[in-house]
């Protein structure tokens, strides 16, 4: 390596923010508390945060490595690899999964006739040049992609609200069964989706160009992109519903597509599915991304042949990992919290801080 | 990162150049006047427009002198009143001080004494004299002195300096580059009387020995992008540079890219305004089109008569620009997406009447629409090429047959001729020509996209883009800049341009050190 790309922060925090809003402010997160949706968001919001302190812990206790090779040195040398590499795999399998979720919302809402192979390897090709044009790159496109998100993303409640769909009452009532159902969806499902997921971003904290300000834009970037996705979920439910939201897989879509102003301005699922595409786009080539970059810590090969190498495992697994539609959604609501987010978002972060803290104890005696 | 992609380029530096320069130790003028004038005769060839003129001078005709210049390059007016007329007849009445020839010889004393002429070199050997003799200067030779001079006499017809063709404004200066290069440097010199403002000159191509200059002001352009210009300029092995376009290939970072990295204009106070913001310009002898860097992208949307009329304006002229960008790009994909994949997003009642021109029609949207913007693409061609009295036919049937007669016949539908005119008019609104031709190329990349993946295709073609856009850079200038990277400081004159009492700043992602352009924040009250 001659020398590391560098992004700024503003690129940081637009890929952040760019990367949980993603596919969570399309596909309904936390509906299974009813009404209370936008709370269990709001919730697993602070929990992200708390959870992003233990991640700035462990960088800060190395500014300048990657995660994979920070792994090696708090660890040592074989168990640091293997779980690098499991990391890796983890990243590999979420990126699949996001690309099969879109895949599917592009097949089932805008191209009915197209194979999901097609539509899929397409943003696998979309991606795997992004991740050929490295992370300088794919920031400085966060960064013009973010204006563009945020200004359709405002679009939206403008047109809602200008067409009178909002409903307050549907908002209501408040924790009608108590916190009971709200924690549980915020622990764990909106606290790992979308905001334990920010543990990707450990593979590039060490790019940043000022590395003292990593904590200050992580926590700005899940606040935001916390408050954003509360309130678009908000503005669902009081558009159509906790009933119809629990059960709607594209809740956004259909909020969307109910917008009439004066029988022009209607049927605006393309708005929702511009930002589908480009939200999507990021957390893909981020998990990506991330996997490659581990895999070239890791492995001494060129950087062509591993981005071949996981592009095509990426697609090829975003297939194969569920034979329908349900069985996908099933696995990813249920299995893929526990069995994965679970440990590689909150346990190994967390034994890590541990480790790290006992050291430095004993480096102090 | 991206230079090293230079190297291949270059694969013998100026080596044969060198080794001709070398062999020149045969090379070097005798004392024989006769032999030499022999030997400029044969090794032009004997070719007519040379012409070779010997005669005696001094009082008594003691000196004879050989003078040699090129019929058509030089100025015959120079040539006769102050060479010909000062050595024949000046040299005869002057009465020279025996001390003089006594201490000098008699080039020295000719350079010295008798030759009203500014410019006057000594030369030493053959090659120095053909590129001088080849550039318009008059050689004089003296019989028994192994040296000769090159008196500059340039001056040949010349287009004279009228308004660019390809950049016209209404507000503004209507000078435009000619194809002499002293011409175009003097048109900016008049422009910057700085010291500073430094042109530094090389000759490039092995036969054509064409003068390539770079223009800069020292301390605002940025040292390292200097050298970067100095460093690919000498990396160039070529014989012939005829347009600023053979340097423009071999310098630009991405020469694969349909993105244009080099700017090139017509236009004096565009080249003075870019580098008075720090950019570095190429003049090239032979054409008026001077190149520019490094660039970035949003400069191919601003015209330079937008710092000439009103701020509010400009920038709203600005938007206008950026917004039929995507227009030209976009809108056949639109088109051929929403009507084949996407009707629902049509309102009802225009999807109902589209639906019912396109009844007749016998192709799908996407062949229609690629039909027509080729067909269009023909007639813009043509247009180019065509004689001027001509030119009106061809519009004539364009417009006739390309709108009504196809519409008519039941080819393509009406709703198809709107949509290929919208795009054509929002091309031709980028100031920039070359970047109006990336736009063709990317429109029917959408338009396939487009047809095969409906909007999804559109918007992540888009993506894709801008990962290219990203990705690129101009002399290490990242090309999206100040867009992203994102620099605050520099959106005042971006995408929109605040009044110029509120922009100090060059610049920062291009200039050098000097930053501050002036401070006048006391003139509004």
């Amino acid at each position: 390596m001659t020398h590391k790309p560098k992004i700024t922060s503003s690129q940081l925090f637009s890929l952040m923010v760019l990367f949980e809003l993603g596919s969570a402010i399309v596909i309904g997160v936390g509906t299974k508390a009813k009404q209370d949706a936008w709370l269990a968001i709001l919730l697993g919001m602070v929990g992200g945060s708390f959870l992003f302190l233990s991640y700035h812990y462990i960088y800060k206790n190395y500014p300048e490595l990657s995660f994979s090779i920070l792994l090696q040195r708090s660890l040592g040398k074989i168990p640091g690899k293997a779980l690098a590499l499991l990391y890796i795999f983890y990243f590999m399998y979420i990126a699949a999964r996001v690309l099969r979720d879109f895949g599917e919302l592009l097949v089932t809402t805008a191209l009915p006739e197209t194979p999901i192979a097609a539509a899929n390897l397409f943003i696998m090709l979309v991606v795997a040049y992004g991740s050929y044009l490295g992370i300088e790159v794919l920031g400085r496109s966060g960064e013009i992609f973010f204006v563009v998100f945020m200004f359709l993303g405002f679009l939206f409640p403008l047109l809602a609200f200008a067409a009178g769909l909002p409903k307050g009452e549907n908002l209501l009532p408040i924790l009608e069964q108590g916190w009971k159902p709200v924690l549980t969806t915020a622990f764990p499902v909106t606290l790992t989706f979308p905001f334990g997921e920010t543990v990707v971003f450990m593979m590039f904290f060490s790019n940043l160009g000022s590395p003292g300000k990593v904590l200050k834009v992580g926590e700005a970037a899940i606040m935001l992109s916390g408050l954003i996705l509360s309130s678009i979920i908000a503005l669902n439910i009081s558009i159509l519903g906790p009933t119809i939201i629990e059960n709607a897989t594209f809740p956004l879509l259909k909020s969307l597509g109910k917008v009439s102003i004066g029988n022009f301005i209607q049927r605006l699922d393309s708005i929702a599915i511009t930002l589908l595409i480009v939200g999507g786009f990021f957390k893909i080539a981020v998990f990506t991304f991330a996997a490659i970059c581990g895999m070239q810590d890791i492995l001494n090969i060129k950087k062509r042949f591993i981005i071949i190498f996981v592009g095509i495992t990426v697609f090829v697994a975003s297939l194969n990992i569920a034979s329908n539609v349900p069985e996908h959604l099933e696995i990813g609501l249920k299995l893929v919290p526990i069995y994965l987010h679970l440990p590689f978002q909150i346990g190994i972060p967390l034994i890590l801080c541990i480790i790290i803290m006992i050291r430095n104890r004993f480096a102090k005696k | 990162m991206s230079y090293k992609k230079l190297s291949y380029k270059k694969k013998q530096p100026n080596s044969n150049q060198k080794n001709e320069v070398i062999k020149s130790s045969g090379n070097s003028l005798t004392q024989d006047l006769k032999e030499n004038l022999e030997r400029i005769q044969e090794t032009l060839g004997n070719s007519s427009d040379i012409v070779v003129r010997e005669f005696y001078a001094g009082k008594y005709g003691q000196m004879h002198i050989g003078i040699v210049y090129v019929d058509g390059l030089i100025d015959k007016n120079i040539v006769q009143r102050f060479i010909l007329e000062a050595l024949m007849l000046n040299l005869r009445e002057a009465e020279l001080d025996s001390t003089v020839f006594l201490q000098e010889n008699e080039l020295q004393v000719l350079k010295k004494a008798v030759l009203p002429a500014g410019e006057v070199k000594e030369i030493v050997d053959f090659n120095e004299l053909f590129l001088h003799l080849l550039s318009g200067d008059t050689i004089v030779i003296i019989n028994g002195v192994s040296r000769g001079m090159a008196i500059g006499t340039k001056g040949w017809t010349d287009r004279g300096i009228e308004e660019p063709g390809s950049e016209s404004v209404v507000r503004g200066p209507r000078d435009g580059f000619t194809e002499t290069l002293r011409t175009n440097t003097a048109l900016l010199r008049r422009r910057i009387r700085d010291p500073n403002f430094w042109i530094e000159t090389r000759r490039l191509g092995r036969r054509t020995k064409t003068d390539v200059s770079i223009a800069y002001i020292k301390g605002v352009a940025s040292d390292r992008v200097v050298q970067e210009v100095h460093r690919r300029l000498d990396s160039i092995d070529i014989d012939a540079v005829l347009e600023s376009g053979y340097i423009e290939e071999f310098v630009q970072d991405a020469p694969y890219s349909l993105f244009p990295t080099i700017y090139n204009t017509e236009r004096p106070d565009k080249v003075v305004s870019a580098i008075l913001e720090g950019r570095v310009a190429i003049l090239v002898d032979g054409t008026p089109f001077v190149l520019l860097v490094p660039v970035v992208f949003i400069q191919f949307f601003q015209a330079s008569e937008d710092y000439y009329h009103r701020f509010d304006i400009s920038t709203l002229i600005r938007l206008l620009r950026f917004m039929c960008f995507f227009l030209a790009l976009l809108v056949p994909s639109f088109y051929v997406a929403a009507t084949t994949f996407h009707q629902e997003m049509i309102p009802t009642t225009l999807l109902v009447s589209i639906a019912a021109q396109r009844e007749g029609v016998p192709f799908p949207a996407a062949v229609e629409a690629l039909l027509m913007e080729i067909s269009f693409e023909i007639l813009r061609e043509a247009g180019i090429r065509l004689p001027r009295a001509v030119g009106s036919a061809i519009s004539i049937v364009g417009a006739l047959v390309l709108g009504e007669a196809a519409v008519r016949a039941g080819i393509v539908s009406p709703a198809m001729v709107i949509v290929v005119s919208v795009t054509a008019i929002s091309n031709f609104v980028s100031p920039a020509f070359n970047m109006a031709m990336s736009i063709r190329i990317l429109r029917f990349l959408f338009l396939i996209l487009a047809s095969t993946f409906g909007l999804f295709g559109i918007v992540l073609g888009l993506i894709a883009m801008v990962l290219h856009l990203c990705g690129l850079s101009s002399f290490g200038v990242p090309y999206m800049s100040p867009m992203a990277p994102l620099i605050m400081q520099d959106q005042k004159d971006a995408m929109v341009r605040l009044p110029r009492f509120g922009v100090f700043k060059r610049p920062n992602f291009i200039r050098g050190n000097d930053a501050v352009r002036g401070r006048n924040p006391g003139n509004r009250k």
